[in-house]
């Protein structure tokens, strides 16, 4: 009866888990995440001790698959979600979120309090970090990189680079948007040029970037910051972002009390928390994005790219036309 | 109709109450897919069904999904044959038994890892270019494309195929091959008349669960397909799903999904014999047979495994290159790492054993009803339905129904043991309703004679004859459970981790040589999950 053990082990530990939760007396603020946001990694162990520290409360971080998931999530919970907070949808998701009417206006003040390359007011949604995309390659090896957009579709097809799809990852929803923010109407025949040039496109972040890692290809769509993470963690500066002279596209990644949210006081007290030092001191070496208030910087950020230009359709743009930019995208790609 | 009396036996009678339950559980299967598609029907209000797709795209991917589909599971399958005949011509050595017990590997691992271990031996990078470049020939051209992936789903699919094969190579009576050996067949005509007729049987089954997984696959056919042109419908309803969050439309997409393969298990099964898969036993005494220890024939068997064994081992080698290391004592110290381990351990073992349960009763539904001679197709279906529909619309569609009752972070343990139960089925059921077809003609007329029946025949004759089936299914299906990525990405939170998930979140930071090192000990706690299934099992054995 020895393999009974494992199971049943199993159980006590989910029977501890349920009573722990049942136990707490503190009010209980949960907030909806990314699961890379909550992970040990992330920058959410830090922020639940500094947020508890002075709130008499429980800070409970819900982990989901993406962003994009945590949307989902509420929508699908409607008014009877347990969420108080949404943290991690970004730019692009913010009239499509609006439009849901699940969230309450946040009433902290945004003015000043921000160090965004471009003016972002919203009462709804609080900004908390945000970051370029850039192409990410390996200066050992790769030589003769392209300083701009139209150098890259230029460039001879032996220059390999590997990207994400936009309908299942945020980075590829952002190179789709930077070409036409770049080329508009003249993106499908960028994008048949660079056809070529495209070893695959991944359905997630890492697939692509581990593909790279590798040695599959010589350049891979990531954010301007990745490289930082090599020079803290792998004392590497071997990997670099390219910047481009027509400028990056951003994302600026932001967070929104629900209107029903169980626990309002607590949810206004987080959402002003954000942009204080301490969420956005946390911000750069866990999360790898520039924190989007006035925290200083890591020394590992200094060397990055500082592009000249910084790219961004309104979120009413993007609501309205992404359905139709992918499909252009998609055919551009199947030809 | 109650009191009209009845002069023959009703179908209930003859296959008895055990049956009734596999029909039952077979009927809740069908309510349970049905209502998790209503749910997203009816989710939410009526917007454009038809989000950004057209038609003609809907056709032409499904067109390409079935193309990519049938052929993965034909090369697959040609792949399978001649491997499965060596094995069985070189069943006394070691190395053929171990490749049959451990080939499944690379198809429990989660996709992404996989596909890692594929890149790292015919990537740019991978050991065959590096062989080729120290010989100072050009490396590998990329493999992206249709061809990669055909190569990954046989890489994953082959190795099932070859387990079932050698299975009913093994069914073959023991005086046939008396027979053969006597009257001196050499191995051409051996396959004509005796090896094709056995496997033939199975070969129509196991196209259609091959099809089924490779019409089904997604992260994969993006990873290694080298642009939006190589995709499938799975990706397609993903994107109504999620991208658009389209209810209704994925819901339909999904019920078109699942009427093409409906379709094709229907067809399929017009041509499926009587016996399926059944446990290779590879101890059963087959005399040797004419010219198996001549040297082409030994040469060409050698040759085959040896080709074999570098197609599945050199991807899972790669592997450990990549994990073993110094990241493999920093990834156990973490404190996340026990508590994911100890809910995978859990899930795997509580998913592999229902899974079997149902199995269980399923097949021996089917034996039951095939012996009253009821048409059984309702019952296939019923067990494939998990394969075509997809994992994230049943979540969803669960979470919609479950919402409203109960707290679905607060269930997620369960909901993804069931879940995956429900993954593993069809695998584990293939597992046993081919043995229990094949015991039922053996033991029927004998266990009648004796009066043995119900519990009894379950207990001293049923369960100890079919031990080392129940051991492989369960150990399958926990295997399956403990690889899962797709039903924990629905249903995991920081509360709930398993190993996957853990996986998963150690990428999104950039974590490759963690990531490397967990895949690792995933690999091998899989393996040892697995064998401690068929080793119990085989302490139960009889007859």
């Amino acid at each position: 009866m020895r393999f009974l053990s494992l199971p049943i082990l199993g159980l006590s530990a989910l029977i501890g888990f349920a009573a722990s939760a049942l136990a707490a007396d503190k009010p209980v603020l949960t907030i909806y995440t990314y699961d890379s946001f909550a992970s040990e990694w992330g920058p959410g162990p830090a922020i639940e001790k500094a947020f508890e520290a002075d709130c008499n409360c429980d800070l409970n971080f819900v982990a989901l698959d993406s962003s994009i998931g945590i949307l989902g999530r509420v929508q699908l919970e409607g008014s009877s979600s347990k969420a108080d907070i949404v943290l991690g949808l970004d730019t692009n998701l913010m009239t499509t979120a609006r439009d849901t009417g699940l969230f309450a206006p946040h009433g902290a003040s945004i003015d000043g309090r921000t160090a965004l390359p471009v003016a972002f007011s919203d009462d709804v949604f609080m900004p908390f970090d945000w970051g370029y995309f850039a192409f990410i390659y390996n200066s050992e090896t790769v030589t003769g990189v392209p300083a701009s957009m139209q150098a890259l579709i230029d460039a001879p097809d032996d220059l390999r680079i590997v990207i994400q799809d936009p309908r299942t990852s945020t980075p590829g929803l952002g190179l789709l948007l930077w070409v036409k923010s770049v080329y508009g109407d003249k993106a499908p025949e960028v994008w048949a040029k660079l056809a070529p040039k495209i070893v695959t496109v991944t359905k997630g972040w890492w697939d692509a970037y581990s593909m790279f890692l590798e040695g599959e290809a010589d350049m891979v769509l990531s954010y301007s910051t990745s490289p930082a993470y090599h020079i803290v963690v792998d004392g590497t500066d071997k990997y670099k972002a390219a910047a481009f002279d027509e400028g990056h596209y951003m994302q600026v990644e932001v967070a929104a009390m629900l209107k029903n949210a169980p626990q309002p006081e607590l949810a206004a007290k987080f959402m002003d928390f954000i942009l204080g030092d301490q969420f956005q001191s946390i911000i750069p070496t866990t999360n790898w994005m520039y924190p989007a208030g006035n925290a200083a910087l890591p020394d590992a950020f200094s060397g990055l790219i500082t592009p000249s230009k910084s790219l961004l359709f309104t979120p009413d743009d993007v609501a309205a036309n992404k359905s139709g930019w992918v499909a252009e995208w998609q055919t551009a790609l199947s030809q | 109709m109650a009191n009209r009396p009845q002069p023959v036996k009703s179908v209930w009678q003859v296959a008895g109450t055990g049956a009734l339950a596999g029909v039952a559980l077979a009927g809740t299967l069908f309510a349970l897919a049905f209502a998790a598609i209503a749910a997203l029907l009816m989710a939410t209000q009526a917007s454009a069904i038809t989000g950004g797709l057209s038609f003609n795209y809907i056709l032409h991917v499904t067109g390409f999904t079935l193309f990519q589909a049938l052929l993965s599971a034909v090369l697959s399958l040609l792949v399978a044959i001649p491997v499965a005949l060596s094995c069985w011509r070189r069943q006394r050595q070691w190395n053929a038994r171990l490749l049959v017990t451990v080939s499944f590997l690379p198809f429990v691992m989660p996709t992404t890892v996989a596909a890692t271990g594929l890149i790292g031996v015919w990537g740019q990078k991978g050991f065959v270019s590096d062989i080729l470049q120290a010989f100072g020939m050009a490396p590998l051209p990329p493999i992206y494309g249709l061809g990669g992936v055909l190569l990954a789903h046989v890489f994953l699919n082959a190795p099932l195929m070859l387990r079932v094969l050698t299975g009913a190579l093994a069914g073959i009576p023991t005086s046939q091959w008396r027979l053969s050996s006597q009257w001196g067949l050499g191995p051409l005509q051996r396959f004509h008349l005796i090896e094709w007729p056995a496997i033939r049987r199975v070969i129509p089954g196991l196209l259609a669960l091959v099809f089924l997984v490779c019409f089904t696959s997604f992260s994969l056919v993006l990873m290694l397909g080298g642009g939006p042109s190589v995709t499938t419908l799975e990706v397609s309803i993903y994107t109504a799903l999620r991208f658009d969050f389209n209810l209704p439309l994925a819901a339909l997409l999904s019920c078109f999904q699942l009427g093409i393969c409906s379709l094709v298990v229907l067809i399929l099964a017009v041509f499926t014999g009587p016996s399926w898969a059944s446990l290779p036993d590879l101890y059963r005494a087959c005399p040797e047979q004419l010219g198996d220890s001549s040297l082409p024939v030994k040469s060409v068997d050698g040759l085959i495994l040896a080709l074999f064994c570098g197609l599945i081992f050199l991807p899972l080698l790669a592997l450990l290159v990549r994990g073993i290391g110094p990241h493999i004592v920093s990834v156990i110290q973490w404190p996340a790492f026990y508590r994911a381990a100890l809910n995978s351990i859990f899930i795997a073992l509580g998913s592999g054993f229902l899974a079997t349960l149902c199995a269980f009763t399923l097949a021996h539904a089917r034996t039951r009803l095939t012996v009253a001679g009821t048409p059984v197709a309702g019952l296939d279906i019923a067990v494939s339905l998990y394969l075509a529909v997809s994992a994230i619309v049943l979540g969803t569609g669960l979470f919609i129904l479950l919402r409203g009752i109960a707290d679905v972070f607060f269930m997620a343990p369960a909901l993804v043991m069931l879940a995956n139960m429900l993954v593993a089925l069809p695998f584990a059921y293939r597992v046993l309703e081919g043995r229990m077809a094949g015991l039922a003609k053996s033991h029927d007329r004998l266990c009648d004679g004796l009066g043995i029946r119900g519990w009894r025949r379950l207990r001293y004759i049923t369960l100890p004859a079919m031990a080392p089936e129940i051991g492989y299914a369960s150990g399958l299906a926990s295997a399956l459970s403990l690889g899962d990525m797709t039903v924990i990405a629905l249903f995991g939170s920081q509360q709930f981790q398993t190993l996957p998930w853990l996986l998963y979140q150690t990428m999104a930071r950039y974590r490759a040589g963690e990531a490397a090192a967990l895949a690792v000990i995933l690999l091998i706690l899989t393996l040892v999950l697995f064998t401690s299934h068929t080793l119990i099992a085989r302490r139960f054995r009889r007859g």
